[in-house]
């Protein structure tokens, strides 16, 4: 004890006793203000190129309906560096319940966005060019920030180390040790063809009811058969104070869509729509922040309250008051061959097509009428997205939650391992998360079926077997 | 390190009255008496050392990275002094020999509840006295509370066994063992409550999986859901459709356990039951048709011999299996005995042949029904270990076990 | 020297530091806190130790994250992170356990990161709803399981 008595050094006689957060700066100018690592790395800012064709998201997936929890993954995991096996060493975890025999697996997702890479201070976690979130363990700490960081906490601590799935730098051992075929390695998609069958379906649309046929979504007459806008029969009805059926059957088309198919319209057909989504695509993304609509106005249900004032003040002015202002019917009579352009109608579509930039499809999520009536149908509708139970790894996938461009994919329900409930009225049916999920958990399904996707049978079956020899494996001797 | 390198040459001693625990080395002389083998034969003559003890032992293959290497023997001396081998299946084998051990002997009576707990580093003798009153359900799910994370193993004593009761079971987590109720009635005699296993340190033995061998197992195998190895149990009984999700023991390639959800409102609406007791179930299924799971549910939350209680529950004709079962864990009735079973002509030979492999799995430390299914390949396994079939014979000798 | 203090000091070697300033290098929390500086280093923490109990009434002890990386790199053989671990009971007596109390599981009650480790991942990560951070890893997956059997 005697010399840790007498060891003060002339630099602990000079530091001021007194500790506190603001004195660090006087005490030593020289770490007051150093450099921080976080400083050296670039920004994550995917180009529209990588938005258009973005980058593979190689990931394991299980199905839950597989496993028998026999823990062969976790063996063949704990083993890889050729030490002996320890399934508590294992970078992927089993859970068994007991209770009902749901077995499940806690791996790394190796989300887009990761959170572990954004907590860690060592920035020894990196996303590779192959979508492989790995711990560089020459620069790691094994601080465990990563772990608490984690929804799921998928990377873990083992005997102080820090140990995540790097997926085995694609050829995974657990997958060729799975005796049921529970877990594959999915590379990602390449080709995500919902995603190129929209855009098509989206310029087409724009070509035929914009170019071709201009002002067509507003009122269309062919051939004795007619359709329109069915705000606008709407407002209609209440600015002329007459109901005349073949205008109302027109509206109604669009509606009995929406009855039968959702918002499928503002997804795939609406031109503006299309204009909102190609201002997504192109914009660059950090001008989100600033471009938002304001508070007040983020709310969904202000898209009926518009639908209800247009009305309203149809019935007031004598004339239909929101087509005057419309985007849609801007977008659909303005570049045409019969095309009206006026000034102040226009000034509507450039303000909203920058808000793309910061939320996606703000017009149609909080503002647009036409929108408003589509969903109301659609809530009561045949159809339904279901972000499956089961099957849906939830926590820290996010990837649904991540395209969704009305942002009605919970993803705080996702990382409280809920599924979430989507409210038809407010899908745009644009499919993008079906899409993009490679579990197969996000699915259409009728309104009135359960939630949870059908599961795969277990084992598959193997004839030819003949019965063993009865007898009581419980050997008494 | 003894035999092949598969396992740690350690077992260990509790001593439940005095609460002291004591690794060693394994005894002098009981690799030669086994052979160089563990499981039932191990367990015998650990038993002819300590006569009063419970000897929880693994095989030589328990643990190692090779299919259905989950078996763990419990072997205590029956009521006419000879050993009596219960085999506990799911991943309790693995989780003893992860503790760094390969045989467990308890000897003595705890002087209260006491709960067994054996980690990586530490074996330790604990009160548990919340679990006295409780049923198997209940204690599962106040252990769980308990334990740091949902990962050990449990053995546990249901209230069917602390009473007495003739038809009783030990419990391997909310499912019942394989016990004929010599494993369960020791647990109760030696007030030892639940034994948690929670591994934590590596298992010996050969690191990575043999894949091959694996690949090899499943077509031989064939089919081992629940249903299929219940169809062992006798042709043209009616077994109903399958009872729930599959479940495997530690790296088993077909999985033959199935979980048999908790029906709300039921007598187990707590949680599920998992069925490894396949020939139990085919009894009361013979028994009561229907009303099969329900019996299952409620034998399993009390810890009843559910292949001992059919035919009682038979006799009963209708009356609800939950309520009386309940009725007889809690002595509101008494358990008529039950019918001693008829006595066992000579095996034919293909039963000899059957009892024969499970006796090898039981001695290795593979699962006795994969042992039954595709002894072939899994002959590979003796022959990687260098143990001839004089060397198990013997050992099986030793385990009192009947050998081919 | 008080009674407390000496054997604690003495089990983790912290008298043979001889502030090369190793440890520093590696620590994370210098890329944690803006104002790291050398009272809430590895090193100022083992000198300001020996020095006495001013240490216990800082920030300084709970920010450490408990990662062995200095106790790992540190030539003169001072577990700096063991000593950090014992005298964060201390500590906790001497402040009444107010301050920077360690947030517990709200589940099981198992210890989580102290606060400012806390306040450091909120920090960090991005500014969304992230209530799962109040809950161990084992209690994740818990929930995990009961939400989805």
């Amino acid at each position: 004890m005697a010399s840790i008595q007498e060891s003060p050094t002339p630099a602990a006689q000079a530091v001021p006793p007194v500790l506190s957060k603001a004195g660090a700066a006087g005490a030593e100018p020289g770490h007051a203000r150093h450099a921080s690592l976080a400083s050296l790395r670039p920004a994550r800012k995917p180009g529209w190129l990588e938005r258009l064709f973005p980058p593979r998201r190689p990931t394991l997936v299980l199905d839950p309906a597989r496993c028998t929890g026999c823990g062969a993954c976790e063996m063949a995991c704990s083993a890889r560096d050729g030490g002996p096996a320890r399934p508590e060493a294992a970078r992927l975890q089993v859970l068994r319940d007991e209770g009902a025999g749901g077995n499940f697996a806690v791996f790394c997702q190796h989300c887009l966005d990761p959170l572990c890479l954004a907590a860690c201070p060592q920035q020894a976690i990196t996303r590779g060019k192959d979508g492989i979130v790995r711990i560089d363990s020459r620069l790691c700490a094994h601080c465990g920030l990563c772990v608490a960081a984690c929804p799921e906490a998928a990377p873990r601590r083992v005997d102080g180390r820090t140990v995540k799935c790097d997926l085995c730098d694609g050829e995974p051992l657990c997958v060729a040790a799975c005796p049921q075929g529970a877990l594959s390695f999915s590379p990602g998609k390449s080709v995500h063809w919902i995603k190129y069958l929209r855009w098509t379906v989206q310029t087409l649309a724009f070509l035929l009811l914009v170019v071709v046929l201009t002002g067509a979504v507003c009122s269309l007459r062919v051939a004795g058969w007619s359709l329109a806008c069915p705000l606008g029969v709407l407002q209609n009805v209440f600015s002329s104070k007459t109901i005349l059926l073949t205008s109302l059957a027109a509206g109604l088309v669009l509606l009995v869509l929406a009855l039968l198919a959702g918002r499928l319209f503002c997804g795939w057909l609406c031109p503006f729509g299309f204009l909102l989504d190609l201002a997504g695509t192109i914009l660059p993304r950090r001008l989100g922040e600033k471009l938002r609509l304001p508070e007040v106005m983020r709310n969904r249900l202000a898209k009926y309250g518009v639908a209800g004032a247009a009305v309203g003040v149809s019935g007031v002015v004598g004339y239909q008051a929101f087509c005057a202002v419309c985007p849609i019917g801007t977008v659909c009579r303005s570049y045409g061959f019969q095309s009206t352009v006026a000034g102040a109608e226009f000034s509507l579509i450039p303000a909203l097509a920058l808000l793309e930039a910061g939320e996606k499809r703000s017009w149609c999520r909080y503002l647009c009428p036409v929108g408003a009536l589509l969903g109301l149908c659609a809530k009561v509708g045949l159809l339904k997205i279901s972000i499956g139970a089961a099957r849906c790894k939830k926590f820290s996938c996010m990837r649904c939650a991540s395209v969704c461009p009305m942002g009605i994919i919970s993803e705080n329900d996702l990382r409280e391992g809920v599924s979430p409930r989507l409210d038809m009225a407010e899908c745009i049916g644009c499919l993008r998360c079906v899409d993009i999920c490679p579990h197969g958990a996000a699915v259409i399904r009728f309104a009135w079926q359960k939630s949870t996707p059908a599961e795969r049978r277990g084992p598959a079956p193997c004839g030819g077997c003949a019965a063993g020899p009865a007898g009581r494996e419980g050997g008494a001797a | 390190m003894t035999t092949n390198g598969t396992t740690h040459g350690v077992w260990a001693l509790v001593r439940l009255d005095t609460g002291s625990v004591e690794r060693a080395a394994w005894p002098v002389g009981l690799e030669d008496e086994t052979g160089g083998l563990g499981g039932a034969a191990a367990g015998v003559r650990l038993l002819a050392r300590h006569p009063e003890a419970l000897v929880l032992a693994c095989g030589p293959l328990t643990g190692v990275a090779a299919p259905g290497t989950c078996l763990l023997v419990a072997t205590c001396a029956g009521p006419d002094g000879r050993p009596v081998h219960t085999p506990l299946l799911l991943r309790h084998g693995p989780a003893l020999k992860a503790a760094g051990v390969d045989f467990l002997v308890l000897e003595g009576r705890a002087a209260e509840p006491a709960l067994l707990t054996v980690e990586h580093r530490a074996i330790r003798l604990g009160p548990a006295r919340d679990l006295a009153g409780a049923d198997v359900f209940a204690m599962r799910s106040r252990l769980r509370a308990r334990l740091p994370d949902a990962r050990p193993s449990l053995l546990l004593c249901g209230p069917a066994a602390r009473r007495g009761l003739a038809c009783a079971a030990a419990s391997l987590e909310a499912g019942q063992s394989l016990d004929r109720g010599l494993l369960a009635g020791w647990l109760a005699a030696h007030n030892l409550l639940a034994v948690i296993l929670a591994g934590g340190g590596s298992l010996p033995g050969p690191a990575s999986l043999d894949t091959p061998l694996f690949a090899a197992l499943s077509p031989q195998h064939g089919p081992a859901g629940f249903v299929e190895v219940l169809g062992w149990y006798g042709s043209g009984m009616a077994v109903g459709s399958p009872p729930g999700r599959a479940a495997a023991c530690h790296l088993c390639p077909r999985p033959c356990l199935a979980y048999l959800p908790g029906a709300a409102g039921s007598a187990g609406a707590e949680g599920g039951v998992l069925c490894a007791d396949h020939a139990g179930y085919a009894a009361l299924a013979a028994a009561l048709g229907e009303a099969a799971p329900s019996a299952l549910h409620a034998c399993s939350r009390f810890g009843f011999d559910a292949l001992a209680l059919a035919p009682v529950l038979a006799g009963r004709g209708g009356e609800d299996p939950a309520g009386l079962c309940a009725a007889w864990a809690e002595g509101r009735e008494s358990l008529p005995a039950p019918a001693p079973a008829p006595e066992a002509g000579a095996p034919s030979a293909p039963e000899a042949w059957a009892g024969g492999r499970r006796a090898a799995g039981m001695v290795l430390g593979i699962c006795p029904i994969l042992m039954q299914r595709c002894p072939e390949v899994l002959l590979d396994l003796w022959t990687a270990g260098r143990w001839t079939g004089e060397t198990l014979n013997s050992a099986i000798a030793a385990a009192g076990l009947n050998a081919t | 020297m008080d009674a407390e203090f000496g054997p604690i000091l003495a089990a983790r070697s912290a008298g043979l530091c001889v502030e090369c300033g190793k440890c520093v290098t590696v620590c994370p929390m210098a890329e944690m806190y803006p104002d790291f500086g050398w009272e809430t280093s590895p090193r100022g923490l083992v000198q300001l130790a020996l020095r006495g109990r001013e240490l216990l009434a800082g920030q300084g002890l709970w920010r450490c994250t408990q990662c062995e990386a200095c106790t790992r790199t540190c030539p003169a053989g001072v577990d700096c992170c063991g000593l950090v671990a014992d005298l964060r009971p201390l500590a906790r007596a001497e402040l009444g356990g107010e301050p920077a109390a360690e947030a517990v599981c709200a589940m099981c009650g198992a210890p989580l990161p102290p606060a400012p480790v806390l306040a450091y991942l909120r920090r960090a990560l991005p500014q969304v709803p992230l209530e799962y951070l109040d809950l161990c890893p084992a209690c994740r997956r818990e929930r995990y399981i009961r939400n989805n059997s």
